[in-house]
């Protein structure tokens, strides 16, 4: 009989305490999740409990007053159109650089691409937002006041800010997605007499669509939640933003700008935290598209194959 | 027109643009450290901000702030990688759901963060703004971040690794810390320097929970429980990005452009030194140590 | 598939098996194996590939845990081994294994060698550096890596693991 094998071992104690180790991290950051999930949903419905806002009044008016405790006009709409603005302008000037430099570092020259292009690319994701918020504020509004005239801040020089902050972070992930396509793809193509052109529109583009379409999403996501830089260039009025050289505000330098004004457990605050759940809402709606983008693409790939 | 034709005006277009974006960039960025080079003299760099308008002690509050977020979170999202990709079971519902809510942390926009921070810490915990709330909410902000890329770098060992330590009768968990986290250190190395260059540039997660004023800090008193003390983790601390948004919306004129400048430059420089050791690790080490 | 393997007496085997099935999921990939393992020789198991040899083999060292599902008895030195009481590690110290595909680790050769001895419990630096010299002899590779045993080993592929332990 070979009473050995029931024995305890130093291995054992130590697999406890991996075990016991690992898994508390993990717990403490699923928590943390869960925390901040529950913490901003209560905080961000308390609006509509306590201060009996009506729901769709808030999400349909675009005034911003909570001052008058008796009758408050308060509406994120505004708010929430010039979010969408800013952030759909910046992701239209964007997009079509950034794949042009991914497609130039992945298939065009490799060898310049990863000696010049992609660090280049990487430092300016690299760099902080407050400082694409002050070259907003001390460059292009300038040159935006002596160009159109009027105070210079507004939608637009919120959004090129913002088409700046996100070139680096749509081409990163963009210039992922085109590696992703098998080499061999590409080299079959050329050996068929495709031209370079063909190859990257008929062979690189098609196969890496959804992975393309999910780095502008993420670059969306990113442009939707910046407060900083936006905060400091874009005039901070909540107005609808009628013309591109309009002072609005959007959701997060709404929350930027007065959240140290207010005072815990009041409208003012409970409002803004309404604001900071319209975030998170968005911010989860662009994780699910992602999400929903790749699945597909990975039921649409495994069926192919 | 033929399809030659068409590819050589395409790939001309495709050059030409990204030569003029590469130019724009590199104009960019070489503006920031031309326009701020000449704010920077020793002075800048060695007064407070209320004395001299210098950066001391932001620059200060600034690495001791991403000192304890890195100190805090590593240990934290070491582990929870590796539960995520060496114990659990990768096909379980518990699995998609961990890793579905730590990508979703991950791309929470940070003023979320901050604000949670701010509710959480500063008000709740009563911590006040403090070095201690700044550190922990830049700590919320940096976990689901430093975690996927910690997951990503063991995910690179290949599965055998684990089989053969077992195999050889090492417990997983010294397979784990003496076989599998020496081979992917040196993806984690680079993870954890692009994270602290995220850190270090942070500003929305920092304004209402590490505040924005920097008391005048005495260099010479170090112990922790002084209020003028550098180490004191309960007093407020302005950081260089913290700095630059107030000064900003704050508009002291010319002097908040030369501060904001010389500031500027200082974490371009920082920035540039943490891509350069990223870069180290991520190629010359793994070179040495890869498969 | 049926197999019986029964060459030797129970009584003289080491290792074996009864009624063993094995599944991964749903799927069965060994089916009824009965076998005896005969004390003091060599057995191999043949057949072609995907047939569960590798599947079977890993059971015996209990490296299917979590993965696959193993039913029946696999009887070692009078112990059933699928037992849960079971202490896989001491289990792994008597039963080594080696894989079809070699995988050292990311150290150095000498590195690759020491650990397992280093965490079986043995800390006698000079013990070591003496095992290691006997084992190179052993399958004769003193003169082509003894004096690089301090390089990486992922740049040698000469045979597999250091499993002698």
């Amino acid at each position: 009989m070979n009473k050995q094998l029931f024995n305890s071992s130093k291995e054992i104690r130590q697999d406890k305490l991996g075990r016991l180790l690992v898994y508390s991290a993990l717990t403490v950051v699923l928590v943390l999740a869960l925390a901040m999930l529950y913490f901003i949903f209560s905080k961000g419905i308390a609006t509509f409990t306590q201060n009996h806002i009506n729901f769709w009044d808030f999400l349909t008016r675009s005034n911003w007053n909570t001052d008058n405790l008796q009758k408050p006009d308060l509406g994120a709409w505004a708010l929430m159109v010039t979010s969408a603005e800013t952030t759909l302008l910046a992701v239209l000037v964007t997009t079509p650089l950034a794949l042009v430099i991914a497609i130039y570092i992945v298939v065009m020259s490799p060898k310049i691409g990863g000696r010049i292009v992609q660090p280049l690319t990487e430092l300016l994701l690299g760099i902080p937002s407050v400082v694409y918020g002050f070259v907003g504020l001390t460059l292009l509004i300038p040159f935006l006041r002596n160009w159109a005239g009027g105070t210079g801040f507004g939608v637009l020089a919120a959004s090129l800010v913002l088409a700046l902050m996100i070139l680096p972070t749509i081409t990163s992930l963009a210039v992922e997605a085109l590696n992703g396509v098998p080499q061999s793809y590409q080299t079959f193509a050329y050996s068929l007499g495709c031209t370079k052109w063909q190859v990257i529109v008929h062979v690189l583009l098609k196969i890496s669509a959804p992975n393309l379409l999910v780095a502008v999403i993420f670059g969306v996501a990113r442009a939707f939640g910046e407060a900083l830089a936006v905060q400091m260039v874009i005039g901070n009025t909540v107005q609808l933003p009628l013309g591109l050289f309009t002072p609005a505000a959007t959701l997060t330098s709404k929350l930027t700008t007065d959240m140290g004004n207010t005072i815990d457990d009041t409208l003012a605050s409970n409002a803004l935290w309404s604001l900071a759940l319209l975030l998170l809402v968005m911010s989860l709606i662009f994780n699910l598209l992602a999400k929903l983008v790749l699945r597909r693409s990975q039921s649409r790939e495994s069926i192919s194959r | 027109m033929n399809r030659y034709r068409v590819n050589q005006i395409m790939t001309g277009i495709l050059n030409g643009v990204t030569l003029l974006v590469v130019l724009f960039i590199a104009a960019f960025i070489l503006y920031l450290l031309a326009s701020g080079m000449t704010a920077i003299n020793w002075r800048f760099l060695t007064t407070s901000s209320e004395v001299g308008l210098g950066i001391r002690d932001q620059l200060f509050n600034s690495l001791y702030l991403l000192l304890l977020t890195q100190l805090i979170s590593l240990p934290i999202a070491l582990g929870a990688a590796m539960a995520l990709t060496l114990y659990v079971d990768k096909r379980s519902k518990f699995a998609s759901f961990a890793q579905g809510l730590i990508q979703i942390l991950s791309s929470l926009p940070s003023i979320i963060v901050g604000l949670f921070g701010f509710l959480i810490l500063v008000l709740k915990f009563n911590l006040g703004f403090s070095i201690i709330s700044g550190a922990l909410a830049l700590t919320f902000f940096n976990l689901p971040i430093l975690t996927q890329s910690i997951a990503v770098s063991l995910q690179g060992v290949p599965d055998e690794v684990m089989q053969s330590g077992l195999a050889l009768g090492i417990s997983k968990w010294h397979t784990i810390t003496k076989i599998i986290l020496p081979e992917a250190m040196p993806g984690i190395w680079s993870g954890i320097v692009i994270s602290a260059g995220r850190v270090f540039g942070e500003a929305a997660t920092l304004i209402y929970t590490a505040g924005q004023s920097a008391p005048t800090l005495d260099y010479t008193n170090w112990n922790p429980l002084n209020p003028a003390s550098p180490l004191n983790i309960f007093r407020p601390a302005e950081t260089l990005a913290v700095h630059i948004w107030k000064v900003n919306t704050e508009s002291l004129g010319q002097d908040a452009a030369t501060v904001s400048r010389g500031t500027i430059v200082i974490l371009i420089l920082v920035v540039l030194l943490f891509n350069l050791v990223a870069r180290y690790f991520s190629t010359t080490m793994r070179k040495k140590v890869g498969r | 598939m049926d197999t019986y393997l029964n060459l030797p007496e129970e009584k003289d085997s080491d290792i074996v098996a009864k009624d063993v099935n094995i599944y991964y999921g749903k799927q069965q990939a060994i089916a009824n194996c009965n076998a005896n393992f005969p004390r003091h020789q060599i057995t191999a198991l043949i057949g072609p590939s995907g047939s569960g040899k590798s599947t079977f083999l890993h059971s015996i060292n209990r490296m299917n845990d979590g993965i696959a599902r193993v039913e029946g008895e696999l009887v070692y030195q009078g112990q059933n081994l699928l037992d849960p009481k079971v202490n896989v590690y001491n289990l792994r110290h008597q039963i080594g294994m080696l894989f079809q595909k070699p995988m050292p680790f990311a150290k150095s050769i000498y590195e690759n060698l020491a650990l397992p001895l280093r965490e079986a419990g043995n800390h006698n630096q000079a013990d070591i550096a003496k095992r290691i010299d006997r084992v190179l002899k052993m399958v004769d590779l003193q003169h082509e890596i003894g004096k690089d045993l301090n390089k990486s080993a992922l740049h040698y592929q000469v045979g597999s693991n250091s499993g002698f332990v």
